[in-house]
């Protein structure tokens, strides 16, 4: 258990490197829209060059102090309730995390402690405005308790205390663990590819297509490469070659990166504390219990598709995009998605219900029609055919599930995604029908949980409506704790 | 929705306001429209004459049609409930929506007027559950004495609600997996 520490403690100084890192990473995300403005300054104020050295060094000096002051004005104080931080230079402010609110607690080695054999505890509370308190250079003991501190009041609060739930490091491999799952090095190697490498060369594309300098520079540089060569052909080949070539290097980049995340993927269940470890360069133990889970959501990409591997999410309160650190199974295999799901009691022989044809129709007339009065009457037709068979394949593969403990939805084209939701933590439910679902009794139906919405549209209005009232009753009824 | 729960309507005011709220748009509409035509000599050259009264005839007629036919018609179909452990909001004729909130998912609530409200004598109630960052369902045009008692009413409610200390979701234990 955590030895109490009422007076406020700061961190050791090799924590320095942390906030410098931080620094540099929100200086980063906020300060490149400044570059503009630089740059015209540079550009239209001549008698500013002069004094650039001399400014930077300023800058430099203000960054490293604000920096230091940073680490000097942090202080923390962890008892077996809450956990408290005091930050901030100019603006000072105190936070407060109470432990039963806690719904993640990770312990990272990044590589900068690994000399010193410090850790990095990641406390992450609940609710839709998470907060986060990160403590930088603790021992590997002080880290673990902690961690135990924090498992200790959610077993507690949660009435769920077995010996075997409280194990000093919940992913030691044991053979006494409920769940337990390794990814060997040739699946971590799958991840990479998984994660689809088309998304960063499209991240690479639309940002040298996003501003007018960089797309100049890249037409530039395909004018001259072109025109080194005779014919167009050569030219056209070699180019290709190239695009193939970053596309390569983008697989082997994205494989290299998750590879380090998630090298010697461990994750295991003891009671009912889900943990997981991972890492080479950094290492990541991350937990937490099942009490605070709000949704289950299974991934396969194309590429997961062409493998036959899955991924999986955890998922707790805070919507997509909002939540930062997600506990995530960023490999399965069928039958270890089947394992998976079996151990969170979701049901395995799954009928999906399917939605009204009429769904067929979305975004089928307008960009038809658009194609159409750009171009000509035909490609309107083709356009439109085109668009139908997407949207019957999207249709396909649409549904929906409910047995009155969980609600799933199913959703995809060449691959799929399949949302859980333990019924009886719905937070709210709408209906909504247009004039034309209203003559076919049809609408759309919204169940929105902590973790994110679960949208159907075009079903039927009668198994709509019925499902609603049943999703009222389970959870207006229910009263277990839901967080 | 149960069909044995009693609709509530909202305040006639509502009416007004939403009269007012659309009026209000459309004399911006209009002003933007008026500024381009007045300080924008090549936007008053250019347009011709008739097209710029066809527009301005259809701006006015389209705002009759909201002020007369869907303001009245909108403020005779906006309505909420609340049930012994829930609350719900319907709204819509032609587009119909229903929000339905339980009591013991609600995080905060909130009382919430506008200056228009604020001269009608109007409030809303707002209810926010865990799920989104935004509002989860408003009740609109309620008179403070009315958005009041409905409020205390829900936070009443609350009060009464007792948690066990079991969680909804527990993982599977190795008998239940034999099983």
């Amino acid at each position: 258990m955590t030895k109490e520490t009422t007076q406020w403690l700061r961190l050791p100084p090799v924590s320095l490197v942390y906030f410098f890192l931080k620094s540099i990473q929100q200086l980063v995300k906020q300060g490149y829209q400044m570059v503009p403005s630089l740059v015209a300054a540079w550009v239209f104020i001549e008698g500013i060059r002069k004094w650039v050295p001399l400014l930077t060094a300023a800058a430099l000096a203000v960054f490293v102090l604000t920096v230091i002051l940073r680490y000097l004005r942090f202080s923390y104080q962890v008892t077996s309730v809450r956990v408290q931080v005091k930050q901030g230079v100019l603006k000072r402010s105190e936070l407060s995390l109470d432990m039963d609110r806690i719904q993640q607690a990770d312990i990272q080695l990044p590589w900068y402690l690994r000399p010193f054999n410090l850790r990095v505890v990641r406390l992450e509370s609940a609710g839709s405005k998470g907060q986060e308190v990160v403590l930088v250079g603790l021992t590997e003991q002080r880290a673990v308790e902690i961690q135990e501190a924090v498992q200790a009041v959610s077993a507690q609060s949660s009435g769920l205390i077995e010996s075997s739930e409280l194990a000093i490091n919940s992913v030691t491999p044991s053979s006494a663990a409920d769940l337990e799952l390794r990814l060997p090095l040739k699946e971590v190697m799958k991840i990479g590819l998984m994660l689809n490498p088309l998304l960063i060369v499209g991240l690479i594309v639309s940002f040298i297509f996003s501003n007018s300098m960089t797309r100049d520079m890249m037409e530039e540089w395909v004018e001259h490469f072109s025109g080194q060569f005779e014919g167009t052909l050569v030219a056209v080949v070699l180019l290709v070659g190239v695009v193939l070539g970053v596309l390569l290097l983008a697989v082997i980049v994205s494989t290299l990166f998750t590879a380090n995340t998630y090298y010697n993927y461990h994750l295991q269940r003891f009671g009912q504390r889900y943990s997981y470890s991972a890492g080479f360069l950094s290492k990541l133990t991350r937990s937490f219990t099942i009490r605070k889970l709000q949704g289950v959501v299974i991934r396969q990409g194309i590429i997961g598709r062409i493998l036959k591997r899955f991924s999986g999410e955890l998922a707790q309160a805070g919507g997509v995009g909002v939540k930062k650190e997600r506990f995530l199974v960023p490999l399965l295999t069928a039958e270890q998605k089947q394992y998976l799901l079996a151990d969170l009691k979701i049901p395995k022989d799954t009928t999906w219900a399917k939605v009204h044809p009429w769904a067929m129709t979305r975004w089928l007339l307008l960009p038809s029609i658009t194609i159409g009065a750009f171009t000509t009457i035909w490609l309107c037709f083709i356009a439109a055919a085109a668009l139908l068979a997407l949207n019957y394949l999207g249709w396909r593969k649409r549904g929906w599930y409910f047995d009155g403990h969980w609600f799933g939805t199913r959703k995809g084209l060449v691959g799929s995604v399949e949302r859980w939701l333990p019924a009886p933590k719905m937070q709210n439910i709408r209906w909504r029908q247009g004039p034309i679902q209203k003559r076919l009794g049809i609408g759309n139906l919204r169940v929105a949980s902590a973790s994110v919405n679960y949208h159907l549209r075009d079903i039927r209005e009668q198994d709509a409506l019925a499902m609603q009232a049943e999703l009222i009753e389970l959870t207006r009824t229910c009263n277990l704790h839901w967080m | 929705m149960n069909s044995k729960i009693k609709l509530e309507s909202v305040n006639p005011a509502y009416r007004t306001f939403l009269a007012l709220h659309v009026s209000i748009t459309f004399i911006f509409i209009m002003g933007v429209a008026a500024g381009l035509f007045i300080w924008a000599p090549f936007f008053a050259a250019e347009t011709p004459r008739l097209i710029l009264q066809c527009i301005i005839a259809s701006f006015a007629v389209l705002w009759l049609i909201f002020v007369v036919f869907w303001a009245p018609r909108r403020y005779r179909v906006t309505h909420y409930y609340v049930a012994d452990d829930y609350i719900g909001f319907v709204v819509g004729a032609v587009w119909h929506t229903e929000v339905v909130v339980t009591f013991n998912r609600l995080q905060h609530l909130e009382i919430a007027r506008g200056p228009l409200e604020r001269m009608l004598k109007l409030s809303r109630l707002v209810l926010y559950t865990a799920g989104g960052s935004t509002a989860d369902l408003v009740i609109p045009g309620l008179t403070m004495p009315q958005a009041e008692q409905l409020r205390d009413q829900v936070l009443h409610e609350l009060c009464q609600e007792e948690l066990t200390d079991e969680p909804i979701t527990t993982a599977t234990t190795k008998g239940q997996a034999d099983d």
